[in-house]
């Protein structure tokens, strides 16, 4: 899964295709994704779906860390 | 078998009994056997029932039954004893009557085999055979013992003194009882209730003459009571007044006497003839409206009739003078009534007295309606009567105004019977009573009717249902409706009123509606019969094709038709006849059916299409592939533009019109639509780019296997592109329309750019 930070959430991409202003590119492969500004996302999921969480996102060179606090 | 016996069989005296009414009388005897006398009751084999049979004895009118019996009559009937009529000494009387009451003899007695009856007179068996009680209330006044043998007759009857002993003494023989009866009677009862009061008695005698009265008295002096029969006649003379008795004629002449002949002041009494001519000379008679006094007649013959047609004026009648200033007799003015009186032969004119002044002044316009305006007298009373209920609203009493909204609220509410017809504007709306609302017409509103038999709608501003119709058939058939001043062609097509019409006469002069030349069709015929699908079973060497087809009902030009024939052809000059119309030749490329071309437009199982131009069925193709030289096209020739042979695909037609040159292509590589390629690839792609085409006349079309295993390509091409609908796996991203291929699945895949638009199109399999 890939996906942007814009103004602090997450945009993900679409796994069928990349679409820019020039040209469109399906069924993406990872160094297409990497090419068009895309990070991989890795995505630390709570284990206690009784709580209520909010996300924090954490992006670094070449991934986006999701890391989940505790309300 | 038991038999029930008796030894002796006796009854008794029955002359006077009918025979199926006998008295049977057995005795019954367990001692002796084989007595010549014995009745032998010999009941069959079937169960003699006596128990709804009733045995009873009957003697001088006293039927008795069994239980009525004294011993020793007390013979069991009981059914099963009696079939076996059991041994012993018992005797009795047996009657029988079946279920319905009736006698039953012992003849119709069925199982019983009667041997021997007995007749005559009765035989002594015993010293009693019937005890007779005779009863007065409950006291046994009679105990008679009757021996067998013994008849007995009641002979008389004496009614003896309260008190005395009852005696009966036979005054017959020893066989034959008289018995007379001496009975006493009762003694005397108790003195009864008081009767009713009787009827009255009968007028008695008159009484005696009274004494004389004494002489009554008048005024203190005694008077004379006359016994008058008729009337009194009363006579003075001097001092003495006689009264006496008259005759009742007498009495009337003497008062008819006292009437005068004449009426006077002092004698108002008259006579029938004087009070007859009195009447008539009183009656009045018109004589004349003269202008003045000076015109009244002098001569008699100038007045008019009277009644009896006599012109002579008499007493009582009278005349107008309408200017009667000239009168002589009084000074007078104006109009003036005149009465006769004197007698013309004395008075003549001057009979004539004026009477009074006649009112001359004309009536008003008012008074003359109020004449004419048939009020009565009891009009007027109940105007009298209701004089202070009239006048304005406001000066209405209130008992009047309560009356006046009674009227109008029984006007409401009975309006059919109290409302009159009303009009507005000329046109009814309220009619007996019924509201009314009237047909809209010219500028009037009103009710809008929609018949059939309207097709204007300028009137009604609403469309009717036949203008609905006729907008209907405009919109269904798409035709103008019949012009009597146009031409028509065999075919055209038109609407009437009636329906949807084919011409099937040319009208080369134009006149009005002949439903002789147009042929009524329908909307749905003309679909089902545009293209007629149907199959032929002929005969492969049967020149005359037969196909049926239902749903073309007319043939025309233009006629489609798909036939599947289930023999291939072997004949030439074939022909098809489609349904009962005639047969018409069949045609391939301009010419007959050959024994070449036969087996190639007539191919068993292989649908074809046939056009009529009216007077040929032209084959227009079929769609199966026939070609038998696909082996000589080659790539290489198709490469080289070469190939001319392969009937489907000719390789200069590739090379020159839409491919282009055909080339390898690999994987990972990009197409370039300027090269008009033609690819076709069953390897595996990872990774494809497709660039624009850079000109409006660039088409590519590929046969690529988009897949790596099974993982699907990666494409990238121009976002420009736009995908046409139809294309396969298409998906919206981003609100793009986007081509995805997926893994395992080859694409044609067609380019195009149209000078506008560069499109893609994809089709898997």
């Amino acid at each position: 899964m890939y996906g942007k930070l814009v103004n602090g959430n997450i945009e993900y991409a679409s796994t069928k295709a990349i679409i820019t202003d020039e040209q469109i590119i399906t069924n993406p492969q990872r160094e297409d994704y990497l090419a068009n500004g895309y990070k991989e996302i890795v995505n630390n999921a709570p284990q206690d779906a009784e709580k209520e969480y909010i996300p924090e996102y954490i992006e670094q060179e070449d991934k986006i860390i999701i890391n989940y606090k505790e309300v | 078998m038991e038999y029930a016996r008796t030894k002796k069989v006796v009854r008794l005296k029955m002359t006077d009994c009918d025979k199926k009414e006998r008295l049977i009388i057995v005795q019954g005897d367990f001692t002796g056997y084989g007595d010549v006398d014995w009745l032998r009751i010999n009941p069959t084999s079937e169960v003699w029932d006596l128990s709804t049979m009733k045995a009873t004895f009957e003697l001088n009118g006293i039927v008795k039954t069994f239980d009525d019996l004294t011993q020793p009559f007390a013979i069991n009937y009981d059914a099963e004893q009696t079939a076996t009529m059991p041994l012993g000494d018992i005797e009795g009387i047996l009657r029988f009557f079946n279920a319905d009451n009736k006698p039953v003899t012992i003849d119709n007695l069925i199982p019983v085999t009667v041997v021997k009856y007995v007749h005559g007179d009765a035989v002594r068996t015993s010293n009693f055979e019937l005890n007779i009680e005779v009863k007065q209330g409950d006291e046994v006044v009679m105990n008679i013992g009757v021996e067998a043998g013994v008849s007995v007759e009641v002979g008389t009857t004496t009614t003896l003194p309260a008190g005395s002993n009852a005696t009966v003494t036979n005054s017959g023989s020893a066989n034959h009882l008289v018995l007379d009866f001496e009975i006493p009677r009762g003694d005397k009862g108790d003195e009864g209730p008081q009767g009713p009061e009787g009827p009255a008695g009968k007028d008695g005698e008159d009484g005696k003459d009274g004494k004389d009265g004494k002489d009554a008295k008048i005024n203190g002096v005694n008077t004379l009571t006359l016994n008058t029969t008729y009337g009194i006649s009363l006579s003075q003379s001097g001092n003495t007044a006689t009264i006496s008795g008259k005759e009742i004629t007498d009495v009337v002449d003497s008062i008819s006497s006292l009437i005068p002949a004449q009426a006077s002041e002092q004698n108002q009494l008259a006579d029938k003839n004087f009070v007859n001519s009195s009447v008539q000379t009183a009656t009045a008679n018109f004589r004349g409206n003269w202008a003045n006094w000076e015109d009244v007649p002098t001569n008699v013959n100038d007045y008019p009739e009277d009644y009896a047609q006599s012109k002579t004026p008499t007493v009582n009648d009278y005349l107008v003078v309408q200017d009667a200033s000239d009168y002589t007799g009084e000074t007078i003015e104006g109009t003036w009534r005149f009465k006769y009186s004197g007698t013309w032969s004395v008075n003549g004119k001057n009979g004539w007295h004026p009477e009074y002044q006649v009112n001359e002044t004309p009536l008003t316009a008012a008074q003359l309606a109020a004449l004419n305006s048939g009020i009565t007298v009891e009009g007027v009373s109940q105007i009298t009567t209701n004089e202070n209920a009239i006048g304005n609203l406001s000066t209405l009493s209130t008992s009047s105004k309560t009356d006046l909204v009674s009227a109008i609220n029984e006007v409401n509410s009975t309006a059919s019977s109290k409302v009159s017809d009303v009009t507005v504007d000329g046109t009814s709306v309220v009619t007996d009573g019924v509201a009314v609302i009237p047909n809209a017409s010219g500028s009037n509103y009103g009710v809008v009717k929609l018949t059939n038999s309207l097709v204007s709608i300028s009137n009604t501003l609403a469309a009717t249902p036949s203008a609905i119709n006729i907008l209907y058939r405009d919109i269904i058939t798409g035709v103008a409706t019949y012009d009597s001043t146009s031409t028509y062609a065999v075919g055209d097509k038109v609407r009437s009123s009636s329906g949807y019409y084919e011409c099937i006469v040319a009208i080369t002069n134009p006149h009005a509606w002949n439903a002789s030349e147009w042929q009524q069709i329908t909307i749905q015929d003309e679909i089902d019969g545009k293209i007629g699908y149907g199959t032929s079973t002929t005969a492969a060497a049967t020149v005359q094709k037969e196909v049926t087809i239902s749903t073309i009902k007319t043939l025309k030009v233009g006629q489609l038709i798909i036939v599947t024939p289930t023999e291939t052809s072997t004949v030439a000059n074939s022909t098809i006849k489609l349904n009962d119309f005639p047969a018409y030749p069949m045609l391939y490329d301009g010419v007959a059916i050959t024994t070449t071309t036969d087996s190639y437009v007539w191919r068993a199982n292989v649908p074809s299409w046939w056009l009529f131009d009216g007077s040929n069925w032209i084959f227009a193709g079929h769609g199966y592939d026939i070609n038998t030289t696909y082996s000589t096209v080659t790539v290489a020739n198709i490469i080289a533009g070469t190939e001319t042979t392969g009937r489907l695909v000719r390789s200069d037609y590739l090379k020159n019109g839409i491919f282009g040159v055909v080339t390898a292509y690999s994987s990972g590589g990009t197409i370039t639509p300027d090269d008009k390629y033609l690819y076709t690839s069953t390897a595996d792609i990872s990774a494809l780019t497709i660039v624009a085409p850079s000109s409006p006349d660039v088409r590519y079309m590929a046969q690529i296997n988009m897949s790596s295993g099974s993982t699907a390509t990666t494409l990238t091409y121009p976002s420009t592109f736009k995908v046409l609908e139809g294309c396969d796996d298409v998906q919206y991203i981003a609100g793009v329309r986007t081509f995805v291929p997926v893994a395992s699945k080859r694409y044609q895949i067609f380019i195009e750019n149209d000078g506008v638009n560069t499109v893609l199109f994809a089709k898997g399999i």
